[in-house]
């Protein structure tokens, strides 16, 4: 029963991973036991569901509030364009 | 659709505004904008399509940004991922439990975007990665890349995928708190 006990170093790599793919139902035991006994584990996985959440957040619109005036202006529009289309140039001639 | 000029129309203004959030400065921010969508022609084989297309150009230009402030960055990031798995490895004591105990971050995920101070450091400390870890780990949280496609394209092992996303996110907590935190909590 012992080997169902980890610590908190191998908490940390097993809820690393099994954000990533899913872990032998074991192994999730072993993560779900030392999750109820564990407070400051309990706080490191807040921490990188944060951090997963700022990642992949794409803001809509609302959440630049400020910025509504502030765009590309004409030249540079055009600038990116040219640049884009040598880019798919080369890209295509390869 | 997927006409690249179409996108300077369709969403140069969005991810101008979005670097413009991050980097504060319009020059920068208007060129991270074209990089962003040059890399994007390159590596459009790469768009699978799970994502919107306006999606996917921000995941680039998070990137971006990330390489930005490395490059502005007077601290010499270290590329050796050795001393990041020491860093990790001495989070722990002999026993394997926390050596010090991690704070409480109030911070609500989904509004995380909207508190500048927090996205300013979590960019700060991902352009202090060293630069195999940085890209691997935005793979796996910009493009939301599975790590098998992440092992195809980096031709890696998925073991050894495991354990850079594991580093790299324990050295971005402990970075966080130590940049954060000290100032917030």
């Amino acid at each position: 029963m012992a080997g169902w006990m980890i610590n908190c170093k191998e908490y940390a790599s097993l809820m690393s991973r099994s954000s990533d793919q899913s872990i032998p139902l074991w192994k999730w035991v072993s993560m779900k036991m030392h999750h109820i006994l564990c407070p400051f584990c309990r706080q490191v996985r807040r921490q990188l569901e944060v951090i997963r959440s700022a990642c992949r957040l794409t803001p809509d619109d609302e959440a630049l509030a400020g910025m509504e005036g502030r765009r590309l202006s004409d030249e540079a529009c055009q600038q990116i364009k040219s640049v884009l289309q040598k880019t798919a140039k080369a890209k295509d001639s390869r | 659709m997927h006409d690249p000029e179409q996108w300077v129309d369709l969403y140069g203004n969005y991810m101008y505004r979005y670097a413009l959030s991050r980097v504060g400065d319009t020059a920068t921010a208007q060129d991270l904008v074209q990089e962003a969508l040059v890399a994007a022609i390159k590596a459009f084989e790469r768009f699978q399509g799970r994502s919107s297309v306006k999606t996917w150009l921000i995941a680039i230009l998070k990137r971006k940004i990330v390489d930005h402030f490395r490059q502005k960055s007077n601290r010499q990031t270290t590329d050796d991922i050795e001393t990041i798995a020491d860093r990790v490895d001495a989070l722990f004591d002999e026993t394997g439990h926390w050596k010090v105990k991690p704070n409480e971050w109030t911070v609500n995920p989904g509004l995380a975007y909207e508190q500048q101070e927090f996205m300013d450091v979590l960019y700060r400390c991902l352009s202090e990665l060293p630069t195999r870890l940085s890209e691997i780990f935005m793979l796996r949280e910009f493009e939301e890349l599975s790590t098998s496609d992440i092992c195809r394209q980096l031709s890696i092992t998925e073991s050894n995928s495991w354990v850079m996303l594991y580093r790299a996110r324990m050295q971005l907590r402990s970075c966080m708190e130590q940049n954060w935190l000290d100032g917030d909590a």
